[in-house]
């Protein structure tokens, strides 16, 4: 059930009061480059939508709004964020990084990436966005037992996905971390 | 090593580096007024059904939402309308003696010996009838007739749908009332069209699967998208998915199955819905929604599809200005083919 709200006045206050966050929503999850389209894309759709607007969750709304605009956004696969691409954007700026945190960084970054997109999209909601499980669950469209449910598993896959980024091959590693810390 | 502090170090990896805004204030502020030039298309029936059901928002009170759109539009509108809200008629269900199990486990059974597939990638064409309280016409929240919409919707293999709606013409339950709309300014004398698209659905989220044929699974992937995993709740997911699906008949008797297993379920009896057809009713009273509700599903006796779904106050309207009983939503599911 939702509270019709219509105004310009209300959405303005929306817009002005979550803009960063969904601005920084849509950069976890797509390049930088292609995150201003397509957040103007999402404001743009719930102002369409704004009757259906929930006033009691409005963030979790307009993260479920971005949510299914990403999901379009995704079939242009250009366009889809790869943490260990930023990690090497990030990694390059802090020359000083003790090699055994970048070979950490760079495992978690591989695992993340290599995880499958449900199981990525909890984690962010979780550990980036910060949501409580019930406000993800309202992004995600599931109960909150549920959700908690899938957040429990996939950060045993995640926690799993890291042993195995590390183990395999741990020279390699070593030589990544070496390549990054001598930039 | 690293593993009990993945968790931190992915916390620390945020492509966003907290929360701070790239967008410069110009920016934003020019997207904001480019996104207010940008036309709202009033929103319509289906679009609130599935709005619930891909935003289920359990708890938030339906008397209060539909109050302030009643009083939104009565006292801001360009046209005065009655608070009064004027409700459709209640449909005359034929009590029937049969325990509701033994009704849907009859239904299941016939929609079994339908065994026609919808063929992989295929589109779809379907149409319904629908009117809610809550609907607006031309933004303008009319309380002084029964304006209902038809819509007709496209859809392909990958999700992606358009669709077209317009008005039907006016109902009225007497002259009085009829006059009381023109009054009020005759708001849906002209039919309203409005017509928009949606891209392809994300085919990871297990809601955009097909709808299972078993009926535990049904059961599960109904109540899915809801907050709590009551029967009402599984009735309003019927009728969502009714709206752009198209089920066959292992899928209609696995959710035929699954309701037989609710011990709230009732047996209303048969009834005539609103497009004419004659079929089963089975209903369910819950509060879920903030008012005391009766959620009834009509169902096709020669074959077990949904033919209507209805939502009707019982006890109380809360801040609503309408009597009770009262029905204040309605959907006809008119057509659903592969196209």
């Amino acid at each position: 059930m939702v509270i019709p709200i219509d105004d310009e006045q209300s959405y303005t206050d929306s817009y002005r009061l979550h803009f960063a966050a969904v601005e920084s929503y849509i950069r976890r999850r797509v390049n930088a480059d292609a995150a201003p389209d397509v957040v103007a894309e999402v404001f743009t759709v719930a102002w369409r939508r704004w009757h259906e607007a929930p006033r009691e969750r409005l963030l979790p709304w307009l993260y479920g709004v971005a949510r299914l605009t990403l999901a379009n956004a995704y079939r242009d696969e250009r366009r889809r964020a790869q943490l260990a691409g930023s990690l090497a954007e990030v990694t390059a700026e802090h020359v000083a990084d003790h090699a055994a945190d970048v070979t950490e960084r760079l495992a978690v970054a591989a695992a993340f990436d290599g995880m499958n997109p449900a199981d990525q999209e909890v984690l962010r909601l979780d550990i980036w966005e910060g949501l409580p499980p019930r406000d993800a669950a309202v992004v995600l469209g599931c109960t909150t037992a549920a959700f908690h449910v899938r957040l429990h598993r996939a950060r045993r896959r995640f926690r799993q996905a890291v042993t195995t980024a590390t183990e395999p091959f741990p020279a390699q590693q070593e030589v990544l971390a070496a390549e990054w810390g001598a930039r | 090593m690293m593993n009990g502090n993945a968790l931190h170090t992915l916390k620390a990896l945020d492509p966003a580096g907290g929360s701070q805004v790239h967008a410069s204030p110009t920016d934003r502020e020019r997207l904001l007024a480019n996104v207010l030039n940008t036309s709202r298309p009033a929103p319509g029936p289906a679009a609130g059904l599935l709005r619930r059901w891909r935003w289920p928002l359990a708890g938030v009170a339906v008397a209060t939402s539909l109050a302030v759109a009643v009083s939104t539009y009565t006292l801001f509108g360009p046209n005065a309308q009655p608070a009064q809200a004027m409700t459709p008629p209640p449909l005359r269900y034929a009590p029937g003696s049969e325990s509701p199990r033994a009704v849907l486990e009859r239904l299941a059974v016939v929609a079994l010996k339908d065994t026609s597939r919808v063929p992989a990638g295929s589109s779809l064409y379907l149409k319904h009838q629908g009117w809610a309280l809550s609907t607006r016409i031309g933004q303008i929240q009319v309380t002084s007739a029964i304006v209902p919409s038809e819509r007709e919707t496209w859809k392909k293999a990958d999700g992606s749908m358009r669709w077209k709606q317009r008005t039907l013409p006016p109902r009225f339950q007497n002259a009085h009332d009829e006059e009381v709309w023109s009054d009020a300014g005759a708001v849906g004398e002209d039919p309203q069209f409005t017509e928009d698209a949606t891209g392809p659905v994300n085919a990871n989220d297990p809601l955009n699967r097909p709808a299972p044929e078993e009926p535990r699974a049904m059961g599960k992937w109904l109540l899915a998208s809801q907050e709590y995993a009551g029967t009402a709740e599984a009735f309003d997911s019927v009728a969502a998915h009714n709206l752009d699906e198209l089920w066959n008949g292992r899928q209609r008797a696995a959710m035929l199955r699954f309701l037989a297993t609710r011990t709230d379920v009732t047996y209303r009896g048969k009834v005539t819905d609103r497009a004419g057809r004659a079929g089963q009713a089975v209903s369910v009273d819950s509060a879920y929604g903030g008012l005391p509700t009766k959620y009834t599903l009509i169902l096709d006796e020669s074959n077990g599809k949904v033919l209507a779904y209805e939502e009707e106050l019982t006890t109380t309207a809360g801040a609503l200005n309408v009597k009770v009983p009262s029905v204040i939503s309605y959907f006809c599911f008119l057509t659903a083919r592969v196209d």
